[in-house]
C-alpha cells in the first residue's frame, strides 16, 4: 500500500514528525512517500529514514522534493 | 552523511572561537555573536529607540544574512516563499525579543556567557530548555503556523536588499543613524573584522542549518543528535578560545552585560526558547532563512526589531543592574500571549494531517496521528 504525507511548507519540526508518525504506521511491504517543500525538511527526514536502516530514494519536483521507501 | 555532520560542527566551533576573537578586537564581552543584542543595536541606530548606550549597525548582522543569501544563491537554494502566519510570526519574534532582553542575550549568547564562566547563564539554560519543551509540547499537542508557498523572487529579495541597505548607511554614516559614544554599542570590533566573520558564519549556517533551538528541540525529543553538535561546538570553541585570550572568568557577579536575577533568566529565557521553538527555529537560523528568501523567517526579524524597539522605549530591558518593573509586566504578559498563541494555534495532530498535511493518493491512507 501506499502511504502519502505532504508536509511542504511547514515549518520544523513538523515535516520529520509527520513522516516520523507516518513511517511507524507502516505495514511490510508498504511504500512510503513524502513530499517536502525545503532543503532543510528533506535532510531532516533523509536522515531520519536512513537512521532507520531505510534506503529513501529523492526526487526532486515542480514544488520541492520526494523522498521515498519501501519497507 | 558524514561530511554534513563534520560541517555543523565546524559551524559551532567558529561561531564560538570567532566570537571570542571579535570580543578581543572590541565587542563587549561575551557577546562577540548575538543576534538579539545587535538587533536591539541595529534598532537603536535607525532610531527606534533612543537607549544612548546601545545603538550601532552591527555590520555581523548583515553578514550573516548576506553570506546565507550568497550561499543559497550558489547552491540554488534560495526559495523566495512564505504567508505562513506572518502576523502572528511577528508577535512571536516580538515576545522573543522581550524575553531575551530580560535575560540579556539570545541563545547563541546564552552559550557564549556559559563558555566565558558567566553562571547565571545556567539559569538562562534551565529557562530555555523549558521553555522548548513547553513549545514542543504544544506543536505535539498540534500547534503550527500553516502552510509557506512559493512567491515571486522581488518577496524573498526584499531581506537581502534591506541588509545591502543598511551596509550602505553603516560606510556612509549619514547624521539620521545613532551610534553610540559609551556603553555595550560603543565597544565594537573593526567593521571589516566583524562583517568578515557575519559572511562566514552566514555560509556555514546556511550549508549546515545551525540552530540553538533545533540542537535542544531534537536531541530531547526527536532522539536527533544532529543540530546539537553546533551548539556543543559553539561552547567548546568559545571556551577553548576564552582560555587562550584569558577572558575565562568564572562566577556569578560582575559578569560582563548581565546580572545576576536567577528568576527572571529562567523567565526570560523560557519565553525566548518557547516563542523560539513555535517559530521553528532560534534568531540565528530565522536570519540565515531570510537570506534564503524566507519572506516569514523576514517578518519574524522584523518582529523582533519591533520587540528590542519597545523593550527600550517603554524600560523593560534588562541591564548589568538588574530587571526592571516594567520588564516583569512585560515578561508575564508576553509569556501568556505566547502561551494563548501555542494554545489557539494548534489543531489535533491527527486533524491536522487530515485537512491535507497528509494526502490520500492512489489508495493510500492518511498519515499521522495516533
Amino acid at each position: 500500500m501506499l502511504k502519502s504525507v505532504d508536509a511542504r511548507g511547514q515549518s520544523c519540526p513538523i515535516p520529520l514528525m509527520l513522516a516520523r508518525d507516518a513511517y511507524r504506521a507502516l505495514q511490510p511491504g508498504d511504500t512510503l512517500e513524502v513530499l517536502v517543500g525545503e532543503p532543510v525538511a528533506r535532510d531532516n527526514v533523509t536522515r531520519f529514514l536512513k537512521n532507520q536502516k531505510c534506503q529513501p530514494t529523492v526526487s526532486e519536483t515542480a514544488e520541492g522534493w520526494k523522498i521515498t521507501i519501501v519497507r | 552523511m558524514e561530511l554534513n555532520y563534520l560541517l555543523i560542527t565546524v559551524t559551532g566551533l567558529a561561531l564560538g572561537a570567532l566570537s571570542v576573537v571579535l570580543v578581543h578586537y572590541g565587542n563587549p564581552g561575551n557577546m562577540g555573536y548575538c543576534i538579539a543584542c545587535f538587533l536591539r543595536d541595529i534598532a537603536g541606530a535607525l532610531g527606534f529607540h533612543r537607549a544612548a548606550a546601545v545603538q550601532y549597525l552591527r555590520p555581523e548582522i548583515m553578514g550573516l544574512s548576506l553570506g546565507a543569501f550568497a550561499s543559497s544563491v550558489v547552491t540554488r537554494e534560495f526559495r523566495p516563499r512564505g504567508g505562513s502566519s506572518p502576523i502572528i510570526r511577528f508577535l512571536l519574534g516580538m515576545n522573543f525579543m522581550i524575553g531575551a532582553l530580560i535575560f540579556l542575550g539570545c541563545p547563541v549568547r546564552l552559550f557564549l556567557r556559559l563558555a566565558g564562566g558567566d553562571w547565571n547563564a545556567i539559569a538562562g539554560l534551565v529557562g530555555l530548555v523549558a521553555g522548548v519543551a513547553g513549545g514542543f509540547a504544544l506543536i505535539r499537542r498540534g500547534f503550527t503556523l500553516g502552510r509557506a508557498s512559493e512567491t515571486g523572487a522581488a518577496a524573498g529579495l526584499v531581506m537581502p536588499a534591506l541588509m545591502v541597505g543598511l551596509l550602505v548607511l553603516l560606510f556612509t554614516a549619514p547624521k539620521f543613524i545613532f551610534r553610540s559614544t559609551s556603553g555595550p554599542g560603543a565597544m565594537a570590533a573593526p567593521v571589516l573584522l566583524s562583517l568578515g566573520v557575519g559572511l562566514l558564519i552566514g555560509v556555514l549556517a546556511q550549508r549546515s542549518r545551525f540552530c540553538t533551538i533545533g540542537g535542544i528541540r531534537d536531541l530531547l525529543f526527536i532522539r536527533d543528535t544532529y543540530l546539537i553538535r553546533g551548539a556543543l561546538g559553539l561552547v567548546i570553541g568559545a571556551f577553548v578560545a576564552n582560555l587562550a585570550f584569558g577572558t575565562f572568568k568564572p562566577g556569578f557577579v560582575g559578569q560582563p552585560i548581565a546580572h545576576t536575577n536567577g528568576l527572571w533568566n529562567f523567565i526570560g529565557m523560557f519565553i525566548a526558547g518557547m516563542a523560539a521553538t513555535l517559530l521553528g527555529g532560534c534568531p540565528l537560523r530565522q536570519l540565515v532563512m531570510s537570506g534564503e528568501g524566507n519572506t516569514d523567517a523576514a517578518i519574524t526579524i522584523l518582529g523582533m526589531i519591533f520587540g528590542a524597539a519597545i523593550s527600550h522605549n517603554f524600560g523593560l530591558a534588562s541591564s548589568a543592574q538588574g530587571v526592571t518593573v516594567n520588564g516583569m509586566w512585560a515578561g508575564a504578559i508576553a509569556l501568556v500571549i505566547t502561551m494563548l498563541i501555542g494554545w489557539f494555534g494548534a489543531a489535533p495532530f491527527g486533524e491536522r494531517a487530515a485537512r491535507g498535511d497528509a494526502v490520500a493518493s492512489g489508495n493510500s491512507v492518511m498519515a499521522g496521528g495516533d
